[in-house]
């Protein structure tokens, strides 16, 4: 065996690799793949529309039932909010980079992606959590009402959960920027 | 009768030239055959779609490479989890894989390039690859979007790290 592989053989050993060159595949395949593809995302989309259509008639149910005002009210939020969550979902959904932004240079490309991510974590709070607490917080307070037992366990449970959701998605994006500002200085000629 | 769009044409021309490349590239992104296979029609979808936008504001052949490790990259981030990614400067402390005795030397070196290229985090892994391929540094550059002097630093850390994991793999223990 010879004792030292040059690090300039390396390449003429990848390169003489034998593996298959990929084939050209027919048009029609293509198109049909992009369709599938098409359609998983927006099966994918409906999953989404049909649990908050499966949940929002359960609010409707207890604005209904519930006498206390507070209760329809919290209720009646919570189906608005989670209206709101599910038009936030599908406007995210759909601003998915265009094929030709996978032509952008690497580094371009790669930033761009860690920064989507870390604005879509930095903004989870205010389109994931936010739309539903004026009306969860409302509903609890009108239960507590009519049950006529003050409980704030309940929303110290409530706020603590909400609170850990937020600060985890914060770190999640601190964290991804960390990785964008070790990526900024590769561009700038003076900083190797 | 099928009309031949310059979108397919471009995308013809592109595989014709590069599948050999193409094919390497996917073996450096995915060591599971199936997974690989997956990674294959998902490139030649990117790669279709894209060239509807290609307007020749850069080399076809640039093109292709900038398209491939995106689509590489994304797909080892959505597959990630099953090991953990290593910068250049980490990965300098790596121990090394055992012997296959089963293995033909060549065949074995082969390996051992792959092995270490399959730890690297993506950008490093982008480099490496390019460097493989041979490319020179202005055609790295021009791809990663990187800085020519970071690329210079980048392939001569990329160099002393073959050598110096590939000696090491070779040492007997």
């Amino acid at each position: 065996m010879n004792p030292h592989l040059p690090e300039d053989d390396a390449p003429s050993l990848w390169r003489g690799q034998a593996v298959p060159p990929l084939q050209p595949l027919p048009p029609e395949q293509l198109a049909e793949q992009a369709t599938k593809l098409q359609r998983s995302i927006s099966r994918r989309n409906r999953r989404e529309t049909v649990v908050a259509v499966l949940v929002a008639p359960v609010f409707l149910l207890y604005a209904w039932v519930f006498p206390h005002w507070l209760t329809k009210l919290g209720a009646l939020l919570c189906v608005a909010g989670l209206g709101v969550l599910l038009w936030q979902l599908h406007r995210r959904a759909s601003a998915r980079p265009l094929p030709e932004a996978l032509a952008g240079s690497l580094l371009g490309f790669h930033r761009s992606e860690l920064a989507r991510q870390r604005d879509a974590l930095r903004a989870a709070w205010l389109w994931y959590v936010a739309p539903l607490v004026p009306g969860m917080t409302l509903f609890l307070c009108g239960r507590q009402i009519e049950i006529g037992v003050w409980q704030p366990g309940v929303f110290v449970f409530v706020a603590l959960v909400t609170g850990g959701v937020v600060l985890l998605n914060l770190y999640a994006a601190h964290r991804l920027q960390r990785q964008i500002d070790k990526l900024d200085p590769l561009t700038r000629e003076d900083n190797p | 009768m099928t009309v031949t769009t310059p979108q397919d044409q471009l995308y013809r021309q592109a595989i014709a030239a590069h599948g050999a490349e193409l094919a390497r590239c996917c073996h450096g992104y995915e060591r599971d055959p199936a997974l690989r296979q997956e990674l294959q029609q998902e490139l030649h979808l990117a790669l279709w779609q894209s060239l509807a936008g290609f307007r020749g504001d850069c080399s076809l052949r640039t093109w292709v490479y900038r398209v491939a490790h995106n689509v590489g990259t994304r797909h080892v981030q959505q597959h990630a989890g099953k090991g953990q990614m290593l910068e250049l400067d980490e990965i300098v402390e790596l121990a090394d894989e055992r012997h296959d005795p089963g293995h033909t030397e060549r065949r074995l070196d082969l390996q051992r390039v792959l092995a270490l290229v399959h730890r690297l985090a993506p950008l490093d892994r982008e480099l490496m690859l390019l460097y493989l391929e041979e490319l020179d540094a202005a055609s790295i550059a021009d791809i990663t979007g990187l800085s020519a002097r970071n690329v210079a630093t980048k392939i001569h850390r990329i160099k002393a790290l073959l050598a110096s994991q590939m000696n090491a793999m070779r040492s007997p223990r």
